[in-house]
C-alpha cells in the first residue's frame, strides 16, 4: 500500500520484498540483520485495577514507521508514554536502541532522549514562549550553536512545515493546526532518531491533517527517524507507515502491514476499518 | 433465633471497626507517603539550586515575578500595618504613661514578628497562587513532560529557580514591610498623636537590637522557602495529587495558598520558641 517511499529509506524484511532488500536498502551488513530499535515485552500497566496494558509486546526496527490504532481509552498513548520513558510499567519491559528503560542510569536516560522527538497531543508548546523560542529552546539548551546559526537553522524549520511568518506569535495566538506544526519543527529541530507522534491530527480539518502526515512524512524521507504513530486516521495513516499494530481490551490484537490489516477478517478488525 | 441476630450483629460491629481501623491506617500511609514525597522534593529543589548549570535568567525573571511585582502589595500592606502599631500600641502603652515607648514597640513588633509573617501571607497571596497555577497548567498541559523529553531536568528550570527568588525576595521584601510599617507608626504616633519624632526613633534605636533584626531576616528567608517548596509543589503535582483539567489546577492553587499559610505561621512559632 505505501509506494511513496524515498530512495534511503529502510523497510523491514516482512513486507519490503526480502532481506536481500532490506540490507540493500538499509546498509544493515549481513543479508536478514535488522537493528531493533523498539522493544516492549510483555508490558502490563494498570489504573485503580483497572487493566490498560496486558502484556503487550512487539519490536520494531531501526527506520521503520508504525502505526497504533485502538478504541479511544484502549492505552495507546499510555504505551508511548512508556516507550518515551515517562511512565513505569507494573512489569515487563521496554528496550530503546538496547538499553532497558528499568535500569538505565539518570544520565543514560539524559542521553537516551536527547535522541527522541516527541509530538504531544496537544503540542505541549511553552505557551509563555514564543514559536520561534519554542523551537530555539531545545538549541539553546543542548547545541552549542551560536545564536545566529540557531536563528538560521529555526526559521529553516519553521519554513518547513509552513509557519514562515508566525515566528513571534504565541502559542495561544495560533491555531490548533499550527500548534501541531510547530509543535513538529520543536520535536524535529535536533534530528531524532526515534519520534513518537501522539495523535498528531486529533482535532484538525481534514485537509490540515493530511498536510500534518505529508509533513511527518517528508521529516521521515529526510532524517529517516524510527517512528510510532498513535492514530484514529484509519485508513489514511495506512499510506505514511510500515506497519500497524492494534490494541483492544489491553491486548496487542494485530501486529500487520498496512496491507495485511485490510485483508483481515477479524471482525474487531472489519469494525475499526468502519465495515 | 435471637442468638443468632446477636452474632450477626457483633459480626457486624467488628467488621466496621476492623474497616474503620483500615481506612485510618490506608489515611496515615498516604499521608506519610505525601510527607516524604514533599521531603524529596525539596531536597532535589535545594540540589538543583548549587548543582551547575544554574538558570540565572530564569532566576532573575522570578525574583522579577515573585519580588517587584509584590511591592505595591508590601508597599500598602507595611503602610497600614504600621499605622493600626501606631492607634493600638499608643492607645495601650497611654493606659500606663508609657507612650514614649511607642516607637520601640512598633519597630520590635513589626521586624520581629509582622514584618515577616504578614509579608510572607501577602507573597503567597500573590505569587505563590500564581506560581502553583502555572507550573500547575504546564504539568497537565504536558509542557513539563515536554521538558522531560528533550532531556531537561523541570527541577533546574522550573522548581530551583522558583526557590532561589523565594529566599532572595522574601528578606528584601520584609525589609521594605518593616521600612514602610515603621513610617506608617510614625506618622500616626508623631504626626497625629504628638508623640514626639526623637522619641519614636531614639527610643526605637535604643531598645531595637540586631538580634531582632536577624530574627526577621532569618525567619523571612524560611518564609521564602516555605512558599516557593509548597507552591512548586503543588504545581507539580496538579494531576497526580489533585485530579486533572482545571479543577484539578483550581485545587492545586488552593492547597497551595492555604498550606503555606498554615506551615507559615506553625514554623514561626518553632521559630520564635528557638530564638526567645
Amino acid at each position: 500500500m505505501r509506494t511513496n517511499r524515498g530512495p534511503n529509506r529502510r523497510l523491514p524484511a516482512r513486507w519490503s520484498g526480502g532481506p536481500a532488500e532490506v540490507s540493500a536498502q538499509a546498509g544493515l551488513g549481513s543479508p536478514g540483520e535488522t537493528r531493533t530499535m523498539i522493544k516492549v515485552e510483555n508490558l502490563c500497566k494498570s489504573f485503580d485495577g483497572h487493566t490498560v496494558l496486558d502484556g503487550i509486546s512487539f519490536e520494531i526496527s531501526k527506520g521503520e514507521v508504525v502505526a497504533l490504532i485502538g478504541g479511544s481509552g484502549g492505552g495507546k498513548s499510555v504505551l508511548l508514554k512508556h516507550v518515551a520513558g515517562l511512565m513505569q510499567p507494573d512489569s515487563g519491559r521496554v528496550v530503546i536502541d538496547g538499553a532497558d528503560l528499568r535500569n538505565i542510569k539518570r544520565e543514560e536516560l539524559r542521553r537516551l532522549r536527547d535522541r527522541l522527538g516527541f509530538l504531544f497531543q496537544g503540542g505541549a508548546l511553552f505557551d509563555s514562549m514564543t514559536v520561534y523560542e519554542n523551537v530555539a529552546f531545545p538549541l539553546r539548551e543542548k547545541s552549542k550553536m551560536k545564536e545566529q546559526e540557531i536563528r538560521s537553522r529555526v526559521l529553516k524549520e519553521l519554513e518547513s512545515v509552513g509557519l514562515k511568518g508566525a515566528e513571534d506569535k504565541y502559542p495561544s495566538q495560533i491555531s490548533g493546526g499550527m500548534v501541531k506544526r510547530a509543535a513538529l519543527a520543536r520535536a524535529l529541530v535536533l534530528d531524532p532518531e526515534i519520534m513518537l507522534f501522539d495523535e498528531p491530527t486529533t482535532g484538525l480539518d481534514p485537509v490540515i491533517g493530511q498536510a500534518i502526515l505529508e509533513l511527518i512524512d517528508s521529516c521521515h524521507k529526510n532524517i529517516s527517524f524510527t517512528g510510532i504513530v498513535v492514530t484514529h486516521e484509519i485508513p489514511r495513516i495506512f499510506r505514511f507507515v510500515d506497519r500497524v499494530l492494534m490494541i483492544y481490551e489491553g491486548k496487542l490484537r494485530v501486529d500487520a502491514s498496512p496491507d495485511g490489516l485490510m485483508r483481515s477478517d477479524d471482525p474487531v478488525v472489519r469494525t475499526f476499518l468502519g465495515e | 433465633m435471637v442468638d443468632h441476630i446477636k452474632q450477626i450483629s457483633a459480626h457486624s460491629l467488628m467488621y466496621r471497626t476492623m474497616e474503620w481501623i483500615r481506612q485510618i491506617g490506608a489515611y496515615t500511609l498516604e499521608s506519610i507517603r505525601r510527607m516524604g514525597l514533599m521531603g524529596l522534593f525539596l531536597l532535589n529543589g535545594f540540589l538543583y539550586c548549587v548543582v551547575p548549570p544554574i538558570k540565572f535568567g530564569r532566576i532573575v525573571k522570578q525574583i522579577h515575578f515573585i519580588g517587584l511585582q509584590s511591592m505595591v502589595v508590601i508597599l500598602l500592606t507595611g503602610l497600614f500595618a504600621g499605622m493600626v502599631l501606631g492607634f493600638q500600641g499608643y492607645y495601650s502603652l497611654s493606659r500606663f504613661g508609657s507612650d514614649a515607648f511607642l516607637g520601640p514597640m512598633v519597630g520590635l513588633a513589626l521586624i520581629k514578628e509582622l514584618g515577616p509573617v504578614l509579608s510572607a501571607l501577602m507573597v503567597t497571596g500573590r505569587a505563590g497562587s500564581a506560581v502553583a497555577a502555572e507550573i500547575g497548567i504546564m504539568r497537565i498541559s504536558e509542557q513539563i513532560d515536554a521538558l522531560d523529553l528533550m532531556g531537561l531536568n523541570p527541577y533546574r528550570y522550573l522548581i530551583a529557580p522558583n526557590i532561589l527568588a523565594g529566599m532572595i525576595s522574601m528578606p528584601l521584601l520584609t525589609a521594605i514591610f518593616d521600612v514602610v510599617g515603621i513610617f506608617g507608626g510614625y506618622l500616626i504616633g508623631v504626626k497625629l498623636l504628638g508623640v514626639s519624632s526623637g522619641v519614636y526613633f531614639g527610643e526605637m534605636s535604643h531598645y531595637v537590637e540586631m538580634a531582632d533584626v536577624l530574627e526577621g531576616i532569618y525567619k523571612s528567608l524560611s518564609f521564602g522557602v516555605i512558599i516557593s517548596w509548597v507552591c512548586t509543589f503543588k504545581g507539580y503535582y496538579t494531576g497526580i495529587l489533585t485530579g486533572f483539567g482545571a479543577e484539578g489546577v483550581s485545587k492545586a492553587t488552593t492547597q497551595a495558598v492555604v498550606t503555606s499559610s498554615v506551615l507559615i505561621l506553625v514554623w514561626d512559632y518553632f521559630m520564635t520558641s528557638a530564638l526567645f
